[in-house]
C-alpha cells in the first residue's frame, strides 16, 4: 500500500553522526581519563590544603549552639581524620576510573573480554564498596561525634550501592564467560 | 582431549613441512602447531576441508578417537554434558 508522501516544508535538518562503538569508546576513555587525574590531583592537594589550613591558619570549630556556643581551635586528630578521609576518598575513586580505563583501552582495540577485565572489574566492585562503606562509616562517625554537624545516616543509604556492587560484579562474571569464549575460539582452527 | 590430529604422520607421510602445509591450506604456521600438538579445542569443516584436500586424505586419516579420561579444564559438567547441551 502507497502512502501518499508527506511535504517537507523545504526544512533540511542536519543528520546527527551515528555514534559508532570506537566513538562511544573514545568519548567514555577521555571521560575516565579526565576524571582519574582531577582526582589523583585532587587527593593530593586537598588533605594537603587541610594540613596547611591547621598549620598555616587557624581553623576553629564551634561547639554549643546559643549563648553557650564555644569556639575551639579544630584539634588535630579532626584534622588528621579529615585529611586521611579526603585521600582516601578521592585516592580510591581514582583507582576505580584508572581500572576503567584499562578497561576502555581493551574496548578500543576490539578485545574486551580480555581476563585482566574480570580482574579489573572485581576491583572496580570491592573499591565501590569500600568507597560506599567508608562514606557511610565517616558519615556515621561525624554524626555520632560532632553534635548538629550532619544527620546520622540510616541503613537505607547502603542498599542502591549494594545494587551497584552486585551488579558489577555479576557483569565481572558475565565478562570471565566472555574470556573463555574467547579462548575457545582463539583455539578454534 | 580424547581426540587425535594425526598431522605429524600423514605430513611425513606426503613428505611436506609444515610451513609448506600451512601456505597451501591458507592457516598461519602457529595456528597449525596448536592443531599438531594437541592444543586446538575445535576445528572449523573449511579448515579440516583444506586439510584433506592438501594432505589427499580423509578425515578419519587426520583424526582419531581415544578412548581415555578427559583432559582437565575441559568444558563439559560433571555429567560429562558440553555446555549447552542435554
Amino acid at each position: 500500500m502507497r502512502f501518499p508522501k508527506t511535504t517537507s516544508l523545504g526544512i533540511r535538518t542536519p543528520s546527527l553522526p551515528r555514534l559508532n562503538l570506537v566513538s562511544i569508546s573514545s568519548v567514555a576513555g577521555t571521560a575516565c581519563a579526565v576524571a582519574f587525574w582531577v582526582l589523583a590531583i585532587g587527593a593530593v592537594l586537598i588533605p594537603s590544603a587541610v594540613v596547611a589550613l591547621k598549620v598555616f591558619g587557624t581553623p576553629v570549630v564551634t561547639a554549643g549552639t546559643g549563648d553557650e556556643a564555644i569556639v575551639i581551635p579544630l584539634p588535630w586528630a579532626y584534622v588528621l581524620l579529615v585529611a586521611i578521609a579526603a585521600f582516601a576518598y578521592l585516592a580510591t575513586s581514582a583507582l576505580i576510573f584508572r581500572l576503567l580505563i584499562g578497561i576502555v583501552a581493551t574496548l578500543r582495540v576490539g578485545d574486551p573480554f580480555h581476563p585482566q577485565n574480570v580482574r579489573r572489574l572485581h576491583q572496580i566492585g570491592a573499591a565501590f564498596a569500600t568507597v560506599t562503606l567508608g562514606v557511610w562509616a565517616g558519615q556515621f562517625l561525624v554524626a555520632r561525634f560532632v553534635r548538629g554537624a550532619m544527620a546520622a545516616p540510616s541503613l537505607f543509604d547502603l542498599i542502591t550501592p549494594s545494587f551497584a556492587v552486585v551488579i558489577i560484579v555479576v557483569i565481572a562474571e558475565v565478562f570471565r564467560e566472555g574470556a573463555r569464549l574467547r579462548r575457545e575460539s582463539e583455539l578454534t582452527i | 582431549m580424547a581426540i587425535r590430529v594425526q598431522l605429524d604422520r600423514i605430513l611425513l607421510e606426503r613428505r611436506m613441512s609444515l610451513t609448506e602445509l600451512a601456505d597451501r591450506v591458507g592457516v598461519t604456521l602457529a595456528n597449525l602447531s596448536i592443531l599438531k600438538t594437541g592444543k586446538a579445542r575445535a576445528i572449523r569443516f573449511t579448515t579440516l576441508d583444506a586439510l584433506c584436500r592438501e594432505l589427499n586424505c580423509q578425515p578419519g586419516d587426520l583424526l582419531t578417537q581415544t578412548p581415555g579420561p578427559q583432559d582437565p579444564g575441559s568444558d563439559e559438567d560433571p555429567d560429562g554434558n558440553a555446555p549447552g547441551t542435554t
